[in-house]
């Protein structure tokens, strides 16, 4: 991507003005998306952080499964959709990206930063697991891409 | 509801009504089961109310109770057809009990999971939702 424009005609400083204020103004709306999807996360642990939280004696969301869950999403690169979030009975959070009911993505992060996902597109379905360290593994982006039909 | 002295064993083409109890468990923009419901940790089994010789009123009103005793709120069930619930190994077993001769169980899921998300994902996409 262009930042800057290097030169020193009136015309190259405008562009140079121009171009920095949309990128300010670009990345202050990814900021306040990712804000507004760390709010939710946030909230939603709130219901989730005790035993039992969902009426069928699933195990607490931990911390840890907090802050890995908020890593992630603060890894997704610009471009990506943001997920809706919830919650499995083991205590693991899930990040969703959803077109339909056969055509979607569950990721699911434990509190050690396992991730486990697994797909359904119409008739076919992907599953695999990897570890979350800083990026997010390459196949979970792909899959992401693929639910939501878009090309980043 | 089913006399609780003779309670027959679920046939494939009988409907389960499984209770949501966590706003995370249905889709308010489509109104669609999520996975989450009908995952079954920490249990290998999941837990569901059968319509046979039910009204929906009566339906309702068992997962209305249920929510009142566990504290929690009622956010609606997601139907589903015993056939769709044969995936792999699963089998569904009736399990009356006392307040509930309608009960039965989705039985031998898988300890993996992954094997158990990605049935989940099934189950899910063949559930029908509707809210309270």
């Amino acid at each position: 991507m262009i930042t800057a424009i290097r030169g020193n005609t009136e015309t190259a400083r405008y562009i140079d003005a121009a171009t920095q204020n949309q990128t300010d103004y670009f990345d202050q709306s990814v900021t306040l998306g990712k804000r507004s999807a760390y709010n939710d996360l946030y909230t939603f642990w709130e219901e989730c952080k005790s035993p039992n939280w969902d009426g069928y004696n699933a195990f607490a969301v931990q911390e840890a499964t907090l802050y890995k869950a908020y890593l992630f999403i603060h890894a997704l690169p610009l471009g990506y959709p943001l997920p809706s979030v919830g919650a499995e009975p083991d205590g693991h959070l899930t990040l969703e990206w959803y077109r339909n009911p056969r055509w979607i993505l569950s990721v699911s992060i434990s509190p050690e930063g396992i991730l486990y996902y697994a797909a359904l597109f119409g008739t076919r379905d992907v599953q695999g697991s990897a570890r979350f360290w800083v990026e997010i593994p390459q196949p979970i982006l792909e899959l992401i891409k693929e639910v939501k039909g878009i090309a980043v | 509801m089913i006399d609780s002295n003779h309670v027959p064993d679920v046939s494939d083409d009988e409907i389960l009504a499984r209770y949501a109890m966590q706003s995370s468990h249905f889709r308010r923009s489509d109104q669609t089961a999520k996975p989450e419901l009908f995952m079954p940790h920490p249990y290998q089994e999941l837990s569901l109310t059968r319509y046979l010789d039910a009204t929906i009123e009566e339906v309702l009103a068992l997962g209305k109770e249920t929510a009142r005793e566990l504290n929690k709120t009622f956010y609606g069930r997601a139907d589903i057809q015993v056939i769709k619930c044969r995936v792999g190994a699963l089998q569904v077993v009736k399990d009356p009990t006392p307040k509930n001769p309608n009960h039965a169980n989705i039985q031998a899921f898988p300890l993996d999971k992954l094997e158990q998300k990605a049935i989940a994902l099934e189950l899910a996409a063949d559930a029908k939702f509707y809210p309270i």
